[in-house]
């Protein structure tokens, strides 16, 4: 009886079963097929893949000739194939009559009987895979480069399904590792390569039955040997799969761990490569972010944390742990995705909301947006104007509980004491002002200015609650688009326009979408961008400054040769320059490196007619935007007083004649700096050879402030050849023990406020003159001035200039010295002399 | 990179397929060879949608296998197995193939 009961409830689970996964099945099958391209005739066909002929069958009971064609001949094929296996072109013969007119359309079960030995000879051969490849009918179907990124990510997907606990985790890796092998600075071809590695590494997951994956408790020996095994089940199906099998062993090295504990190779150190080291820890930190049966989903700052004592403990690797957590930060920052803006995305199809700022006190959350869109599709009525939209809202909205967690763990070290409660229920979101100040609550923004603002998870604020009297999302979205159209009926009057040009890397946040270009921290662009910008006689162009370094715009009068940024001041030389013995350096009394005031501040008006001086002054520290309107029609060019060769020229054509959009222009930009980014990454793989370190390897256009190689070592008493590469940029090399963490020398630029008129400024000699008289460093003790201070001061590629090509350092102590370039901060290398 | 064959990235893809419903390697392979042959003996109008159901046919074995899996209580690959091998129409087929594929382990 019990067995009885036993088959009984089988066969309704059976049923059941039978029922839900042939549904789940072809659904999935179906929507990979369309993600493959291969049109609606496939994916109908697989849809049906799964019902019987005479209409027994789940999912949907559809008989006949309902059932697609080519999901029948599939249907025979799949069966003569199987039962080929074990009975030969006999079974299989056998194995289609007896389902003909059942599961089988007889007629093609016929053709099948028919035909039986010599359709099944084509089995004979050794290799299904080639066979089949063989057997694609003309023409075949090609995929380019994008084509093989939506398998991979359909793929990817597909095996995610598996369970609930994986949903999502290919697609999380690949955009973590691609994020941060950009940050590691790999080639363009590279990082697409790891982010297919990335979007395929799992796929031998399916190999392993669901129900190991979701048992809570320990898994047994047996069990674990499956898990193991699928990551070989991932690089031995790539490795058949054509385009892929180059990135076979990477996917496989996702769960190997540098000091070889992990699996499946037990790989280890240099079997390791860059891509395999950035691939495991984004692997790792994406599952720590989901859950899994034996434990919930960490928080991103737990995950975090684990990843860098990973890191620290020598299983991964410190460099690719960093830059996924540097790639998971900046994938939180301020982007809002919610689908309450989906009617703003439809017509503004570049619409962007940016947070800029938000500040927490007690449950409520005040926060600074910026909402920004190209006029591409008609919005509320009003057709296509092609105009740039940006709209500043401030709310201040209340979490509920369930979010708070969100923001207790990222409460700084030492809260401040909370302000008062109360007086904070009036609302405040105004669209195109800042709310005013008193209208607000008071909010202590000293305890939480300290949050970094990427700490905020978007999709978060996006689940808010406004405070009582307040609005409801619903209705702020309402408010802001009132908000656009207005700014979009009020366009001014066709006339003189204003085109923006951005100065140097990547561009400040009101200037707008880089499209999918990603600037690494540590790079900048010595370019303008667009590089020609084409306007009418009458409009302005305004330059907007990258945050990242301090660039000018420099219009030269015709005849003027470029002047050097900074001039001698015999007439104030330095002083009271003491090194940590209190003795005083050298070039006390020198002459002071003057930045005129003609070359420091704004020169020359508003507008121009090309024939004189006119200069923005130093970006830093305001980075003001600069406007000037051009009243001639011709070419004019510019430069940066501070970057040898970064220049860019304006086209004035006279009234009326065709200019590009500012669509155009844009699209122009982002093309611009993708090609320039590109350029970067690629100059990134350079690796010097014998005891040479260079600073910020590039081109001209590109900048990255590194060194190379970032840590060099040697034995004592040898010498290290610093030397610069850049054609546009000057660094310098500080040594000394606190050469990481001591800001306070490092202002570059020395003002002295005068009695009237804008202040004196000069260079910091600390920063900007070798900390020993010229020509020769003395060697490196450790101790120099006491405290282990040596500055080679200046060095850059211009010939005529004063400062050296290059300079040599001894190091005669054994030790690990780190440095860092005083006019970049953040550009850091280390020296290990053993 | 532009004329890559779908055909040979779908090779080694569709052993996943394989793999997750527990069959032996390159099975979609086989399925699309004689599909092929089928195809063309009974005049097929479309070879091409043939061939791709064929090889796609069981890509989205992952779709049910939570579900399978939370039923059986276990290792759902070997009931796929089974049931790709079962005649649902034939009652004896089903006692004979597919059940005992549900209840292996497990004392109900």
């Amino acid at each position: 009886v019990t067995r009885l009961r036993a088959a009984g409830v089988a066969a309704i689970r059976g049923r059941d079963l039978v029922q839900g996964y042939s549904a789940a099945n072809s659904e999935v099958a179906a929507r990979t097929a369309e993600r493959l391209g291969l049109g609606a005739g496939v994916a109908k066909a697989l849809t049906d893949v799964y019902e019987q002929w005479d209409g027994a069958g789940p999912p949907r009971g559809v008989r006949g000739d309902a059932i697609a064609q080519p999901a029948r001949i599939a249907q025979v094929a799949a069966t003569a194939a199987l039962f080929h296996r074990t009975g030969g072109a006999d079974g299989a013969v056998a194995a289609v009559r007896r389902r003909a007119g059942g599961a089988l359309d007889p007629s093609l079960a016929a053709v099948l009987v028919r035909g039986g030995g010599r359709i099944l000879r084509a089995l004979d051969g050794d290799d299904p895979l080639e066979a089949a490849v063989a057997a694609e009918p003309e023409p075949v179907v090609r995929i380019g480069a994008a084509g093989l990124d939506r398998a991979c990510r359909a793929f990817g997907e597909a095996v995610d399904l598996e369970t609930p606990l994986h949903r999502g985790h290919a697609t999380g890796v690949a955009a973590l590792a691609a994020a941060a092998g950009e940050r590691a600075g790999l080639g363009a071809a590279e990082v697409a390569g790891l982010r297919r590695a990335a979007l395929v590494h799992d796929l031998g997951r399916a190999a392993v039955p669901n129900g190991i994956w979701e048992r809570p408790g320990p898994l047994s020996w047996a069990d674990q040997e499956r898990v193991r095994l699928h990551a070989y089940h991932s690089e031995r199906v790539l490795a058949r799969s054509g385009p892929l099998a180059a990135l076979a062993p990477l996917a496989g090295m996702h769960h190997e761990r540098l000091d070889g504990s992990g699996y499946h190779r037990r790989a280890a150190g240099d079997a390791l490569s860059v891509p395999a080291r950035i691939l495991a820890a984004a692997d790792a930190f994406q599952a720590m972010t989901q859950p899994r049966a034996h434990r919930p989903a960490r928080s991103r700052d737990d995950a975090a944390e684990v990843l860098s004592a990973e890191a620290r403990a020598g299983r991964l690797d410190a460099d690719a742990a960093r830059a996924v957590l540097a790639a998971a930060c900046s994938a939180v920052r301020g982007e809002i995705t919610s689908q309450q803006f989906d009617g703003f995305r439809a017509a503004f199809p570049d619409f962007r909301a940016t947070i800029l700022d938000q500040v927490a006190e007690g449950d409520k959350v005040v926060t600074r947006k910026v909402f920004h869109g190209t006029h591409l599709g008609s919005f509320q009525g009003i057709a296509p104007t092609g105009r740039e939209v940006e709209i500043q809202v401030i709310d201040i909205v209340r979490r509920r509980r369930s979010d708070r967690r969100a923001l207790e763990l990222r409460r700084p070290p030492r809260p401040a004491r909370p302000a008062r409660r109360g007086g904070g229920d009036r609302v405040l979101s105004r669209a195109g002002r800042r709310a005013p100040r008193s209208a607000g609550p008071r909010v202590r923004r000293r305890a939480w200015t300290e949050i970094p603002r990427a700490a905020f998870r978007a999709d978060r604020v996006a689940r808010i609650i406004p405070v009582r009297r307040g609005m409801s999302m619903r209705r702020c979205v309402a408010l802001l688009a009132i908000a656009v159209s207005a700014a979009l009926l009020t366009a001014p009057a066709a006339g003189a326009r204003t085109k923006v040009v951005v100065a140097g890397g990547p561009p400040p946040a009101a200037v707008g979408p880089t499209g999918t270009v990603r600037f690494a921290r540590d790079l900048d662009l010595n370019s303008f961008f667009r590089n020609q910008v084409t306007i009418n006689v009458g409009d302005s162009v305004r330059w907007a400054f990258s945050r990242r370094v301090v660039h000018t715009v420099t219009f030269l009068a015709p005849g003027q040769s470029r002047p050097t940024l900074e001039q001698p001041d015999p007439a104030h030389p330095y002083t009271g320059f003491t090194d940590a013995l209190n003795q005083p350096f050298w070039f006390n009394g020198q002459p002071s490196l003057l930045i005129p005031p003609d070359h420091a501040f704004p020169q020359g008006g508003a507008s121009t007619d090309g024939r004189k001086f006119h200069n923005s002054g130093l970006s830093a520290p305001a980075f003001k935007p600069y406007t000037l309107k051009f009243t001639r029609t011709g070419t004019f060019r510019y430069i940066c007083l501070v970057h040898t060769g970064m220049q860019g020229s304006v086209k004035v054509l006279s009234k009326g004649r065709p200019v590009p959009s500012a669509r155009a222009d844009r699209e122009a930009r982002i093309s611009e700096y993708r090609k320039a980014v590109d350029k970067a990454r690629d100059l990134a793989r350079f690796t010097p050879s014998g005891n040479n370190v260079v600073a910020g390897h590039d081109s001209g256009a590109v900048a990255w402030f590194r060194f190379f190689p970032a840590v060099k070592t040697i034995s004592v008493g040898q010498s290290v050849r610093f030397s610069v590469s850049s054609k546009s940029e000057i660094h310098t090399v500080r040594l000394g023990p606190d050469a990481w963490q001591d800001p306070s020398q490092a202002d570059l630029v020395q003002a002295q406020p005068q009695p009237s008129g804008p202040p004196r400024l000069q260079f910091n000699g600390l920063i900007f003159l070798p900390s020993d008289p010229p020509p020769l460093l003395p060697p490196y003790t450790g101790a120099n001035h006491g405290n282990g201070f040596l500055n080679t001061g200046v060095i850059d590629t211009n010939p005529k200039s004063a400062p050296p090509g290059s300079v040599n350092i001894t190091f005669v102590t054994r030790g690990t010295f780190l440095y860092e370039c005083t006019i970049h901060p953040g550009m850091q290398g280390t020296i290990k002399v053993t | 990179v532009d004329d890559l064959r779908l055909a040979e990235l779908l090779a080694g893809l569709s052993l996943v397929a394989d793999l997750g419903m527990g069959l032996e390697p390159g099975e979609a392979g086989r399925a699309a060879v004689v599909a092929m042959g089928v195809a063309q003996a009974a005049g097929a109008e479309s070879p091409r949608d043939v061939y791709y159901t064929a090889r796609l046919q069981h890509v989205g074995c992952t779709g049910y296998a939570h579900e399978a899996a939370a039923l059986l209580g276990g290792d759902e690959i070997a009931v796929k197995r089974a049931a790709v091998r079962t005649d649902f129409p034939d009652p004896r087929d089903v006692l004979r193939t597919y059940l005992p594929a549900l209840a292996p382990t497990r004392a109900w």
